[in-house]
């Protein structure tokens, strides 16, 4: 029982498996890593689909979780419903898993967020083949065409997840992770003053102060009093 | 077939004739930019967004005052007085103010009559005549000749030489930013309300980067950009801080006469991991790098290519530490 099938792991998202049934797949979910990333792209996909996403995701909540979980010492069964303390508001999710503990939800969310902040990672760090500026954009590049490109995009964010669909599985060495929920604004800064300081005198006429007034989401960190 | 080629050989030196004159068109629409009162409504589009914005301009005693105000969303705006350029951010309750200190460098180039560096890199041609907002113009296009910078195409007014319409065009001659009259009014004297900002920004919190406007000597910011690409060269090195920063950033503008460059070099503080990677937006490439400490981030309208090569070749000089 270490390879669940597609319809399995679906019963198991829309809890429709028996207590058996369910307490073997999910011993199967635990034993096996890439069963897990099944689960989380399989969380992903419906969220996505059911425009639940939260519009950021810190990568270390996850982080945080997974630690938490690992120190757990078995899950055999989903336990009781109890207060737990790290799940986070924004992952809360709607009444798929309702009937399945708040812990395992807890890792199934854990693993999907986990996933995004990969796959977002990634993309940030993939290189484009030289000349060609083909990265992780908000701009008009068409959208892949599978049910993710629908996914909400987070304002001004170069690591949105409308790339996840189109993402080679590349990786960047030797980087350390990027907290995605500061990206934003700490690009910020340097892009705005890149504007304000360009050169009005350049055939662009006033379009650097367009790109100004026009981006979304500008949010300063650690306000510094006048 | 024969024909065909016989055709275009005449053509060729048809084509370089045609090109004459567009520098001087081109001076003359700067001239314009900076010397003529007009206010409008302007069409901004960037990717797929597309927002109006309205834009007033007046020549003054004291110099150019301009104000930029979005009309969509967040009524965002940008009032520059001379060089201090100030950006109100409603939607994050924050103002930005800043000092431009990198010049008309491209301007001083036209009228030194030092083009002759730009056509290494640029072709200029003319593509023909066009209406927009009303106003009869022609049209230009600007070609570059390698992969690190982009083109333009620019719809200047046939009387008065006023930008009306311009485009950022990519390798492969795509839009990635355009911004165009929907209507235009050239006055004498441009309502003054229309200059103000439509707030004082006094419960806001200012980021001000006062202590701009020193150049300093390149060779000793403690810095090395080991590889520009052909043409460009560092047109400006200043330390001033950035929003949200206390501290002094390093502030390198490298240009080649058209496209400008940002290099900034900012100490990373304690626990504080560099983001790096490349960011696209628009026409505005990034690419960002961690050096010796330092949070690098090379910002500019120019492909992803140019940031990255300028970025990865930033070093850590330690002579003068």
């Amino acid at each position: 029982m270490t390879n669940l099938s597609d319809e399995r792991l679906s019963s198991l998202m829309d809890d429709e498996l028996d207590e058996n049934d369910r307490r073997l797949a999910i011993e199967a979910l635990l034993k096996d890593g890439e069963q897990r990333a099944r689960w989380g792209r399989y969380h992903l996909a419906s969220d996505a689909l059911h425009h639940t996403l939260p519009e950021r995701i810190d990568p270390h909540f996850a982080a945080r979780v997974m630690a938490a979980i690992e120190q757990e010492p078995t899950i055999l069964a989903p336990p009781p419903p109890r207060r737990e303390a790290e799940a986070p508001a924004e992952a809360q999710r709607p009444a798929a898993v309702a009937g399945m503990g708040k812990r395992f939800t807890g890792m199934a969310v854990a693993a999907s967020v986990a996933m995004l902040a990969v796959l977002g990672v990634q993309v940030f760090h993939d290189n484009p083949p030289s000349g060609a500026p083909v990265v992780a954009s908000v701009d008009s590049t068409p959208m892949p065409s599978n049910t993710l490109a629908r996914l909400p995009q987070p304002p001004m964010s170069g690591v949105t997840l409308a790339s996840v669909g189109s993402s080679s599985a590349r990786r960047n060495q030797g980087h350390p992770p990027i907290d995605l929920q500061r990206i934003d604004p700490r690009l910020q800064k340097y892009l705005i003053n890149h504007s304000q300081q360009v050169s009005r005198a350049t055939l662009q006429g006033a379009m650097p102060y367009a790109r100004l007034v026009a981006q979304p989401g500008v949010v300063l960190q650690r306000p510094v009093q006048r | 077939m024969k024909r065909a080629f016989i055709f275009l050989c005449l053509c060729l030196p048809l084509q370089v004739f045609a090109s004459d004159g567009v520098i001087e068109d081109l001076g003359r629409m700067q001239q314009a930019l900076q010397n003529l009162n007009y206010y409008g409504t302007m069409v901004f589009m960037q990717g797929g967004d597309v927002q109006s914005m309205r834009l007033a301009h007046q020549r003054m005693a004291d110099g150019e005052h301009e104000r930029i105000v979005n009309l969509n969303g967040s009524p965002r705006e940008v009032i520059r007085q001379g060089d201090r350029v100030v950006c109100y951010l409603p939607d994050s309750r924050s103002v930005t103010v800043s000092q431009r200190h990198n010049g008309n460098s491209w301007l001083s180039k036209l009228i030194a009559n030092d083009f002759a560096l730009l056509q290494d890199f640029y072709r200029f041609e003319r593509e023909g005549k066009d209406r927009i907002a009303g106003f009869e113009a022609q049209i230009i296009r600007i070609r570059p000749t390698d992969g690190f910078r982009y083109g333009y195409r620019v719809w200047l007014d046939d009387d008065s030489a006023l930008l009306l319409k311009s485009q950022l065009l990519s390798e492969d001659a795509k839009v990635l930013e355009e911004m165009m009259f929907a209507d235009l009014s050239i006055v004498d004297r441009v309502p003054a309300e229309m200059l103000q900002a439509s707030t004082d920004g006094k419960d806001f919190t200012w980021y001000e980067d006062d202590v701009a406007g020193f150049e300093e000597d390149a060779d000793r910011s403690g810095w090395r950009i080991g590889h520009l690409p052909p043409g460009f060269r560092i047109t400006s090195y200043t330390r001033h801080p950035l929003p949200d920063s206390e501290q002094l950033a390093d502030h390198f503008v490298v240009s080649d006469g058209l496209a400008s460059v940002s290099v900034y070099m900012e100490r990373l503080g304690e626990g504080q991991h560099a983001f790096v990677g490349p960011y696209k937006r628009g026409a505005v490439n990034v690419f960002s790098a961690s050096v010796a400490g330092h949070q690098v981030v090379v910002v500019g309208e120019v492909p992803a290519a140019t940031v990255k090569l300028i970025a990865t070749s930033v070093a850590r000089v330690d002579d003068d530490d």
